[in-house]
């Protein structure tokens, strides 16, 4: 083919141009350490990049969160451990207050004493504050003191019922809190269904029974008076509805079983004409409620068959309510520790995906350092090369021998 | 004597076309020479010598032709490079892109969630929502500017072509008074087809050779630009349609034609295709993130209560779609409206509405599909996410408007919230479980579902009857018995005043649970919680994109569009050199070639010159002997 003079300077130099940008270009990856280094050099790599970085930001972000929930979590299951360790020792006393016949007026003051100093204190443990200075135990209403102390004595919870949920993982929600009120108040006291109780008006020394439930689907939730008639006879009354002798005249057994609407109790010892005893619905009852009922009544009966029978009714109604208390914050601490190990095995979740996205990202993102270093080592002796044939066409001329 | 005459016209012309050797758009010459017509002497015919009967210039018609048409494929996708990789860097540049700005916002609402009742998160997540606005607002700028640079580059190719055709016009004069049917000026017509390539490259045109040499420059869909001696100026006016934008008028003695749809190729249609197709596409999809990032937060930061105990109000706000009428409107017909209705509808193109013989047609400009009427208006509702409103604008036939729901949306997507105590992180209600109530029975998933029911915070409590197998239900702030006797199911739930809930367990006859504003709830982040996962939804493109996708596939169309148009370039360099290097082989200068001719002319000059020397030498002895 014929050839132009200019055409072989145009050639050569846009071949050497040519070769000047792909250098060039492998120095840039080289320099990014990126395979691409626009999106058009791979516009579906690039967009999988980009949903791999936004993917990587949430897991991080998942993370931060799952943090916050620990730290939580924790703070909240240190204070119930306490609680519950409180109570273990109130448990104690109270077995201790239990024995009057070796216990003396002093020990029962004491026993008295420390209980109302570890209710104190179980007071200042549900009004925690965190490091921000804001209540553990009030629900969303972190800036309220959940429990205060009316003009009557009682306590009154001032929080919600708010549970504060984190998002851990990206259908993953956890629950980083307890309310209050769920934790120390929403507690059913007696056995958890019903509570029994002697009149404080009672002569004999009769005791009644804490009972139990034997028929739930006959067990009716109301409330009932069972009434001596004579020391020998009892009836029945459901003061809910008003109906009087449901059971009408019954034989008084010591120790025997007395069952209506599905639940059985038991009175033992000897009461006396007129006296009576409850059986009521469980109510909610607050563990600082118990634990001062607890202490007041350590103190305040009277040494009378009557008021030992009022005294030991309100030791095992107390100890009943613990129960029913330390229940409640083993349960709510078992779910804590539950959440914990949930927070646990989504952070786990979450690393193996953010590993997963990392090596993706980084197959598809990163350069071959090894092929990206021989490409250039190839491209530059070409380029080399290129330059050195220019040169030496460009002597050529039939000129230089006319 | 003819030979040294012949051979000094080729020496001549050798050394024209040395010295042209490097000049663009030259083609070598060549001396066409001819045996004189013989003497008859009685029987025999002496030869004359020799004659010049032309300078002929070597080129091939058709590779002129490939070049230009090259050219102008080339030049149009090279401007197209130019820009589109300008716009590729714009939004995929890992700090100016949006998406770490959509990160930082998102990261911040959680954090929002993760610490509701500390001020500092929600600092965070105002400052993310401005830098948000920033970046928006900057890509948004930057589209703006790539698009005036359009604009005046289109200017300046304009003003160019017609600098070309004004002097192509000139050599078709200079042609026709000069030239005659056998020769023609080698010199010029190089210079004209020079001209040719150089407007190829700015635009595509057609070239008619007429028969006296003469040349006819076609552009766009026929229309004149050259005729003999005459030229047809181009302007860039505004746009009768987009009245923002420039487009291409030719001006010509019998009046102005807009001929913009029907330029292509060279870089002026680079120019064009770039604006109106890559840069507006992009435009629209990054408002139209922008509009349904807006609207999608706005909604769910209504649903919520705010520290102050106020409802949520609008975090975000965006502009309505863009109304332009045509210039060539009735001066009386006014501009219709347009708001958006469902942004999870919405696409990005752009859309046409005509009226024509009292109706309506709205036409997709993307796909130009007719998506409504023909119809009378006023209103059509929820064409593509949009309610096209024409009420009262008392239009005429031909009227027509633009309407551009999404190119607005990051130029004019702004932040609201300003105080901390106004972002709505809580819910607006709480139930409350009574510590009275004998039953076990709970209140449980208060959703807000109506945000706008203006009793939503009134306090309501369901009361249990005797028997606990029904509930009435009563609204106590507006004194009012809402639902009387209603039967129980343990896991139901209960709707009223714009709010639902779930009610759990097993009540007891007077039993109450309570719906309540929630008033203090600091730490309540059941609203906020949904901030952070509005960005795992899929909002955008009829539900298929999270706003992230949204713009990483935007990001990706770019990046596949400046691709195709890198590889379409390619191709059409490597075709336009080849056809350069075929012109070059034909019609360049070759040096050892002219060397190897000026030796050859030079001894055939010294040869004739020589016979000159002989004559005279034989002349010399004749008179010597005489």
């Amino acid at each position: 083919m014929r050839v132009s003079t200019s055409l072989i300077y145009t050639q050569s130099l846009r071949n050497m141009l040519q070769q000047q940008s792909e250098v060039i270009r492998t120095q840039q990856q080289l320099a990014t350490g990126k395979q691409n280094l626009v999106p058009s050099d791979d516009p579906s790599t690039a967009s999988r990049i980009l949903d791999l970085n936004d993917a990587l930001n949430k897991i991080g972000q998942y993370e931060e969160n799952a943090n916050f929930a620990v730290q939580r979590l924790g703070v909240e299951e240190s204070i119930l451990g306490s609680v519950e360790n409180l109570l273990q020792r109130v448990r104690e006393l109270t077995i201790q207050a239990g024995n009057l016949a070796t216990l003396d007026p002093v020990s029962k003051v004491a026993i008295a004493d420390e209980i109302r100093e570890l209710n104190n204190e179980l007071f200042n443990l549900v009004n925690t504050r965190d490091v921000n200075g804001e209540y553990l135990f009030s629900g969303y209403q972190t800036g309220t003191q959940p429990f205060t102390i009316d003009a009557s004595g009682n306590y009154v919870y001032n929080g919600d019922q708010g549970q504060l949920e984190l998002q851990i993982g990206e259908n993953r929600k956890i629950l980083t809190n307890d309310s209050g009120a769920d934790v120390f108040q929403l507690i059913r006291n007696g056995n958890g269904s019903f509570i029994t109780d002697n009149n404080i008006a009672n002569t004999g020394n009769g005791v009644i029974s804490t009972g139990s439930v034997l028929n739930p689907s006959a067990f009716l939730s109301d409330d009932y008076t069972i009434r001596f008639t004579s020391a020998t006879t009892y009836e029945v009354d459901n003061n809910t509805t008003g109906a009087v002798n449901i059971i009408g005249a019954q034989a008084y057994t010591d120790g025997g079983s007395i069952s209506f609407d599905g639940l059985e109790v038991s009175i033992s010892g000897t009461p006396a004409v007129g006296d009576s005893f409850t059986v009521n619905a469980s109510r909610n009852q607050s563990i600082m409620t118990t634990l001062r009922d607890l202490s007041s009544a350590i103190t305040g009966t009277t040494s009378s068959p009557a008021g030992n029978a009022q005294y030991i009714q309100s030791i095992a109604s107390a100890l009943n309510n613990i129960d029913r208390g330390m229940e409640n914050i083993i349960e709510v601490r078992t779910r804590v520790g539950a959440r914990l190990n949930s927070i646990d095995a989504q952070r786990d979740d979450n690393d193996a995906r953010k590993l997963q996205f990392t090596s993706v990202k980084s197959d598809i993102e990163d350069l071959d350092f090894a092929e990206a270093i021989s490409r250039l080592t190839f491209q530059s002796t070409a380029l080399q090369a290129s330059q050195q044939t220019f040169a030496r066409v460009q002597d050529l001329s039939l000129f230089d021998f006319i | 004597m003819s030979g040294l005459k012949a051979f000094q016209s080729a020496l001549n012309t050798t050394s024209h076309n040395i010295a042209n050797v490097q000049t663009d758009g030259y083609s070598r010459q060549r001396v066409e020479l001819d045996t004189r017509p013989p003497q008859q002497f009685g029987n025999i015919f002496i030869g004359q010598g020799v004659g010049v009967t032309d300078v002929q210039r070597i080129i091939d018609e058709f590779v002129t032709a490939n070049i230009r048409e090259f050219s102008s494929s080339f030049n149009r996708l090279e401007m197209m490079e130019t820009f589109a990789s300008r716009l590729e860097n714009l939004i995929a540049d890992e700090n100016g892109s949006l998406l770490p700005a959509l990160d930082d916002f998102f990261n911040a609402a959680s954090d929002v969630a993760n610490d509701p009742s500390s001020p500092a998160p929600r600092v965070t997540l105002i400052a993310a929502a401005e830098n948000l606005q920033a970046r928006f607002t900057s890509l948004s700028t930057e589209m703006q500017n790539l698009d005036q640079e359009v604009d005046r580059r289109i200017q300046f190719e304009v003003a160019d072509i017609n600098a070309i055709t004004t002097e192509i016009a000139r050599i078709n004069d200079n042609i026709e008074r000069i030239s005659s049917t056998d020769n023609e000026p080698a010199d010029l017509l190089d210079k004209r087809d020079q001209l040719l390539q150089q407007l190829s490259e700015k635009v595509s045109v057609t070239v008619v050779e007429q028969t006296d040499g003469i040349i006819n420059v076609l552009v766009g869909s026929g229309q004149l630009l050259v005729t003999g001696a005459i030229t047809n100026q181009l302007s860039a006016v505004v746009d009768p349609n987009n009245t923002d934008r420039l487009g291409i008028q030719l001006v010509s003695n019998s009046g102005s034609v807009n001929i913009t749809s029907s330029i292509s190729g060279g870089s002026l249609g680079g120019l064009l295709d770039f604006r109106d197709n890559v840069l507006t596409d992009t435009q629209n999809s990054l408002g139209r993130t922008a509009i349904a990032l807006a609207e999608t937060f706005n909604s769910q930061h209504r649903d919520g209560y705010d520290l102050n105990g106020n409802l949520g109000t609008d975090f975000f706000s965006v502009s309505a779609p863009q109304v332009l009428g045509a210039t060539t409107n009735n001066p009386a017909t006014g501009t219709p409206t347009a708001v958006i209705s469902d942004v999870t509808a919405l696409t990005i193109s752009d859309y046409r509405a005509d009226f024509v013989g009292g109706n309506y047609t709205i036409t997709r400009l993307s796909d130009n599909a007719v998506v409504a009427g023909p119809a009378v208006g006023p209103v059509f509702a929820n064409v593509d996410g949009v309610d096209f409103d024409f009420t009262g604008i008392g239009a005429v036939a031909g009227d027509s408007f633009i309407f551009r729901p999404t190119r607005q949306g990051a130029e004019s997507f702004r932040t609201l919230i300003t105080d901390v105590n106004d972002i709505a992180a809580a819910s607006p209600i709480r139930g409350v479980d009574t510590t009275a109530n004998i039953g076990d029975v709970t209140i449980s998933n208060e959703t807000v579902t109506d945000v706008t029911d203006a009793n939503l915070l009134n306090t309501v409590t369901v009361t249990f009857n005797t028997p606990a197998n029904t509930f009435d239900v009563f609204d106590v702030t507006g004194a009012a018995l809402l639902a009387g006797g209603v039967a129980y199911t343990d896991g139901m739930t209960i709707s009223f005043n714009g709010w639902s809930a779930t009610l759990n367990g097993s009540p007891q006859p007077g039993d109450v649970l309570t719906i309540e504003e929630n008033t203090g709830a600091a730490t309540d982040n059941r609203n906020a919680l949904f901030f952070a996962d509005l960005s795992n939804q899929q909002f955008i493109g009829g539900n298929t994109a999270s706003y992230e996708q949204s713009y990483s596939a935007m990001t990706a169309n770019v990046g596949a569009v400046t691709q195709q148009i890198k590889i379409n370039r390619d191709v059409e360099e490597s075709m336009l050199n080849a056809s350069v290097a075929e012109r070059e082989s034909i019609s360049g200068v070759n040096l050892d070639e002219e060397a190897a001719n000026l030796i050859r002319f030079q001894q055939a000059y010294q040869a004739s010159a020589r016979v000159v020397q002989t004559a005279q030498t034989i002349f010399q002895t004749l008179l010597d002997a005489t």
